[in-house]
């Protein structure tokens, strides 16, 4: 128990920000080194993740710490660029190429200075309050130019004091949430709030994120929601930590997810489940029906099918690859399989059935199970351009009438 | 001079490690923020006597709340600004809260009668006469045997329990229940697992106290508090900035402006000098 208690203390979000920050961080030149889309390039310096560092500094609250974001948020006003924004990497100064970064830095400061404000002192105090103002400028005059999304919208509101206006979060991305959670800190906004987020599994259940590796991309509301971060996913150094540094613990309305954890909307059905690893299951399918003890993926082959590398396989879905994973055709090892054969998928927590059905039209259909990538597959780069983090289970197209219909029927066997 | 406003510390583990007397450093430094314009209040849930062998050397004007807020003298000399003390007819209310509980609490007679302290041994374990008898030695003070409490007429200023962090749980719990009290729980840095609980009047804490003060004295432009405890809390609510120490639980680091380095590096005059250069 105490175990466990020292480790909720270890791995506090704010924590795990400064970890990420420091290890990230240049000894020649003090500030946080990294380009987001490609972890190995260490030359460029991102302003935001940088404030957000010094933030996680502040956080820390030792007097070493405070000094050190002092001096770090010092050196970064000094690039705000005459208009009142930042650029996104220093080396671009005085050019700023996004417009929403007025709104972002400006939301770093206004809680660095409601939080902070005791040990900023009165001289970075005045640097900060005129730096604010110029941002708040800055997104005013953007805002001009064109209006905001309605959640950028409330930032701004939130930023320049103003009340926040009601915003629909039921289609919120993870990403989306962890800048709403920004945007109602701001606007002293507690919650409770209803963020699809499974504490069991430590993951964002709601519009699924793009796939790093073999699991889904972590995201800064998952560090913020969870109790205590266990999951060698959430566990495991991030760049996204930094940005969890503005994010202070809320309340979330609890709801039991069960596990598995099933997101099906529309088109696109991901199952999540709890293993070494985080599993799952991806697809995009015509049109998906839940029923007691199934659910039917139903692809629609309309038109002449196009012989295209990706139009070959028309009717497939993707599974992480991991070592505690078994996949059998009709109770044997293969890669091969045919229309209404069984294929069943094996992991120690949770065990499925799929079987590919030609409920409509007529062709001849090849099924395969090989190494692959789902679309939303983000480390394919550099040295990790081949790489292949799932298995795709698929129908591979031979020829086939103009008005196909398949059905892949899932069946959960264990959980 | 003009004041400055109020510096308010917890005394153990704040400013010292030492129960019997507090790291000269600490003491100068303290002594030339007294000079400079800052007021300087102690605020502990020791009794007056035994803190103040701990402050004999501060030759320098500090308020001293004692007993977490009890009582409250101006120093030195000793001068009584005001007191709030429980009445002996609150004790029925604190045997009920221990009923099914083989253990008992003592009774503290306040500084005006040299903070000797009430108990029954009869009514106590073992292990809790070993424990007690350990407390008594390390905190110097002066222990009169009673068979009923009954025989208490006068007001005092606190209860002490003390016990395994289980017991105290279910102690406090009984007592904060019945609303007539303020329980502050503390741990026992000498003893692994014990926990001490400070039972004072409703309104009584660090941080009432502290604003009593401010009532009689001025407040000043600024209130900087630091403590390493839960019975710090509410000193931290009065305050413009909280410093909390190195050690002290995540409940009052979460709450805290800024943490000090550890108190045995005399962390509290780093933490100090860092808030006030930021603010001068």
């Amino acid at each position: 128990m105490q175990i466990v208690d020292e480790l909720k203390k270890q791995t506090k979000a704010a924590d795990l920000a400064l970890a990420a920050g420091r290890k990230r961080q240049s000894p020649r030149t003090g500030f946080v080194h990294h380009f987001a889309p490609d972890e190995t390039v260490t030359d460029t310096i991102p302003i935001y993740e940088n404030f957000c560092f010094a933030l996680a500094l502040f956080r820390h609250k030792t007097g070493d710490s405070v000094s050190e974001g002092k001096e770090l948020i010092e050196r970064l006003l000094a690039f705000q660029s005459p208009d009142g924004s930042f650029p996104i990497y220093l080396h671009d100064y005085p050019r700023c190429w996004d417009s929403l970064m007025p709104l972002k830095i400006a939301s770093l400061l206004t809680i660095l200075t409601r939080r902070f404000s005791p040990v900023l002192g009165e001289d970075l105090r005045e640097k900060i309050d005129g730096s604010l103002c110029l941002l708040k400028k800055a997104a005013e005059k953007r805002r001009l130019e064109k209006p905001y999304s309605p959640l950028w919208e409330n930032r701004f509101l939130a930023c320049t004091g103003q009340p926040t206006v009601p915003i629909d979060t039921t289609s919120f991305s993870a990403q989306e949430w962890g800048e709403w959670l920004l945007t109602a800190q701001i606007a002293n906004d507690q919650g409770p709030f209803s963020i699809p987020y499974h504490r069991e599994l430590e993951a964002f259940v709601g519009i699924p994120p793009e796939q790093e590796r073999g699991e889904p991309c972590p995201h800064p509301i998952e560090w913020v929601l969870a109790d205590a971060i266990l999951s060698p996913r959430l566990l495991r150094d991030h760049p996204s930590q930094l940005l969890c540094a503005p994010l202070f613990p809320v309340e979330n309305s609890p709801e039991l997810l069960p596990n598995p954890a099933l997101y099906i909307k529309e088109d696109t059905i991901r199952l999540l489940w709890k293993g070494k690893s985080l599993h799952s299951l991806f697809a995009k399918a015509s049109r998906i029906e839940k029923k007691e003890n199934e659910i039917d993926l139903f692809f629609d082959l309309n038109g002449d099918m196009q012989i295209q590398r990706e139009d070959l396989f028309e009717a497939t879905l993707f599974l992480d690859h991991s070592s505690e994973t078994q996949i059998f055709i009709e109770e044997k090892r293969g890669t091969l399989f045919r229309l209404n054969e069984t294929i069943s998928v094996q992991t120690p927590s949770l065990s499925f059935d799929l079987r590919f059905e030609l409920l409509e039209g007529k062709g001849d259909f090849c099924g395969h199970i090989f190494r692959s990538n789902r679309p939303t597959q983000t480390a394919c780069k550099g040295s990790l351009l081949y790489e292949a983090y799932d298995w795709q289970i698929g129908l591979r197209t031979l020829r086939r009438s103009a008005d196909c219909r398949v059905r892949i029927a899932l069946k959960i066997t264990t959980d | 001079m003009k004041q400055k406003g109020w510096i308010a510390l917890d005394i153990d583990g704040t400013i010292t490690l030492d129960k019997y007397s507090v790291p000269q450093p600490v003491i100068d430094y303290l002594g030339s923020l007294s000079r400079s314009g800052w007021r300087i209040a102690l605020a502990t849930g020791r009794p007056y006597a035994f803190a103040s062998m701990a402050l004999s050397k501060f030759d320098f004007p500090y308020i001293f709340l004692a007993q977490n807020g009890s009582a409250a003298l101006e120093m030195p000399g000793a001068k009584p600004l005001f007191k709030n003390y429980l009445s002996p007819s609150i004790l029925r209310t604190v045997e009920e809260a221990y009923e099914g509980i083989d253990s008992d609490f003592v009774i503290y007679a306040g500084y005006e009668k040299g903070d000797y302290c009430y108990w029954r041994p009869h009514r106590l374990s073992n292990e809790d006469l070993e424990y007690l008898d350990d407390l008594q030695k390390r905190q110097k003070e002066i222990w009169r045997a009673v068979e009923s409490y009954e025989t208490i007429e006068n007001d005092f200023p606190l209860i002490k329990c003390f016990g395994p962090a289980s017991r105290m749980k279910k102690v406090a719990d009984r007592l904060r229940s019945c609303e007539l009290f303020e329980v502050a729980a503390i741990r026992d840095p000498f003893h692994d697992g014990y926990q001490i609980l400070l039972v004072t009047e409703k309104s009584v804490s660090k941080g009432d106290a502290l604003k009593k003060v401010f009532a009689l004295m001025g407040r000043g432009e600024r209130v900087i508090a630091a403590g390493d405890d839960e019975n710090d809390i509410s000193l931290f609510q009065v305050a413009d900035i909280k410093i909390a120490m190195s050690h002290a639980p995540e409940s009052l680091q979460e709450k805290a402006d800024l943490i000090a380095p550890p108190t045995q590096d005399c962390g509290i005059i780093h933490a100090l000098q860092m808030v006030l250069n930021a603010n001068r």
